[in-house]
């Protein structure tokens, strides 16, 4: 199936396979580190999916609130904290479960994380996960469960971007990142391809 | 690669009438005192709304389920922490705000909580308010209604009905809460009103 995103939701200020690749640009080669301190890592997530907002037809929870509102990354029409609110245009939920010891444990980690997103009401949603290197196929066993997650919801009127940092391979430094889109208007599924740092 | 839309698990065809008629109930006889200590009167007050949760879902809030979860009471289909959650149909939000020292904060914090609300992917929406008095203030319920009015007109995207329960200061020399309710419909101009308006 040819994917056509203007096509798919010709409405959008911005489309998810535009935000994908401006989060890629966000992250030059090497920049996102895997071992960095889990609050820094969080923080530099935040920033790029602020960074990438299209202002100013919407605006960010970085510059309108201070940060966590409800959601990791809120970008929205009016301002959540008052009355000039109007609706969500896209929420971002970042899970890194450094404590999670096993699959088990950072399924269930993930698991919750893709609920809460599920609860925003909007259009656009990213599941940003980062995928340790229990086994030797980390992204496979990832996009596994990040496949389960979305197909759990019984309503999904929305387009969802999984982005999957993952653990690099033997001595590398930067993440390697790879992303799905799931779109409900087309229900398709578009896969990109991984970048290696 | 295509993926598959599956139907939703709950049709939304759940008053939020009926909502407000078995809250009203619930505290026609087991009456809410004005002054009660703040935790145990959200207690009630979510006891009362998790007897009314849909016979599909399950009431995840303080002291039910596995406790809050994003907001302070969702009804949902499955246990929203694990992979058994399938949808959420209904989020409660309480606006208490004790702190507040006049009504441009009281109002700031339901405004917040109101927006809170709005945010949710949900099917039904049930907002509690309880109004203060501050000194000298007598129109506490005209201000409660009025705010509630502008928070549901600002949203321009929503689709579904949402209810505002109201828990202000009783009448004089009485002690129990006086409720009412404000409904409002999705399409209409005025809201449907619950409890004791003409008193007012």
């Amino acid at each position: 199936m040819l994917f056509d995103p203007q096509a798919a939701n010709p409405d959008a200020l911005w489309t998810m396979e535009k935000a994908w690749f401006e989060f890629l640009a966000a992250f030059p080669p090497g920049q996102l580190y895997w071992g960095q301190d889990p609050d820094v890592w969080k923080h530099n997530l935040r920033m790029a999916f602020a960074h990438i907002c299209p202002e100013p037809e919407t605006a960010h929870t970085e510059n309108i609130g201070g940060g966590d509102w409800l959601f990791d990354v809120v970008w929205a029409i009016g301002n959540p904290q008052t009355a000039s609110f109007i609706s969500f245009g896209m929420a971002v939920e970042i899970a890194w479960p450094w404590a999670a010891h096993s699959w088990a444990e950072w399924t269930q980690d993930v698991v919750e994380h893709s609920n809460r997103l599920h609860a925003a009401e909007c259009e656009s949603k990213v599941l940003v996960v980062a995928a340790p290197l229990f086994e030797d196929d980390p992204f496979m066993r990832a996009t596994v469960v990040t496949d389960k997650c979305r197909e759990q919801y019984a309503r999904v009127p929305y387009e969802v971007l999984h982005v999957i940092c993952h653990k690099p391979q033997q001595g590398n430094r930067g993440c390697s990142i790879r992303g799905i889109w799931y779109d409900c208007n087309s229900i398709s599924v578009k896969k990109y391809g991984d970048r290696v740092d | 690669m295509p993926f598959v839309l599956r139907p939703a698990v709950l049709e939304p065809h759940y008053p939020l009438s009926r909502v407000w008629l078995d809250f009203e109930e619930s505290f026609r006889t087991d009456n809410l005192v004005w002054g009660e200590e703040p935790r145990l009167w959200k207690q009630r007050v979510l006891a009362a709304l998790a007897r009314m949760c849909p016979d599909e879902c399950e009431t995840h809030a303080d002291g039910y389920g596995s406790g809050p979860w994003l907001y302070d009471a969702v009804w949902s289909v499955g246990d929203p922490r694990t992979d058994k959650f399938l949808e959420l149909f209904g989020v409660i939000q309480i606006a208490w705000p004790w702190n507040a020292h006049d009504w441009d904060e009281w109002i700031e914090h339901v405004q917040v909580r109101s927006n809170q609300l709005h945010g949710a992917n949900c099917v039904a929406r049930v907002m509690v308010l309880a109004t203060p008095t501050f000194e000298g203030d007598r129109l506490a319920i005209f201000r409660a209604v009025d705010t509630a009015d502008r928070c549901w007109r600002q949203y321009v995207t929503l689709a579904h009905d949402v209810l505002y329960i109201i828990i202000s200061e009783p009448e004089e020399g009485k002690p129990v809460c006086t409720l009412r309710g404000l409904l409002f419909h999705i399409g209409a101009l005025t809201p449907t009103l619950f409890g004791a308006w003409a008193a007012v």
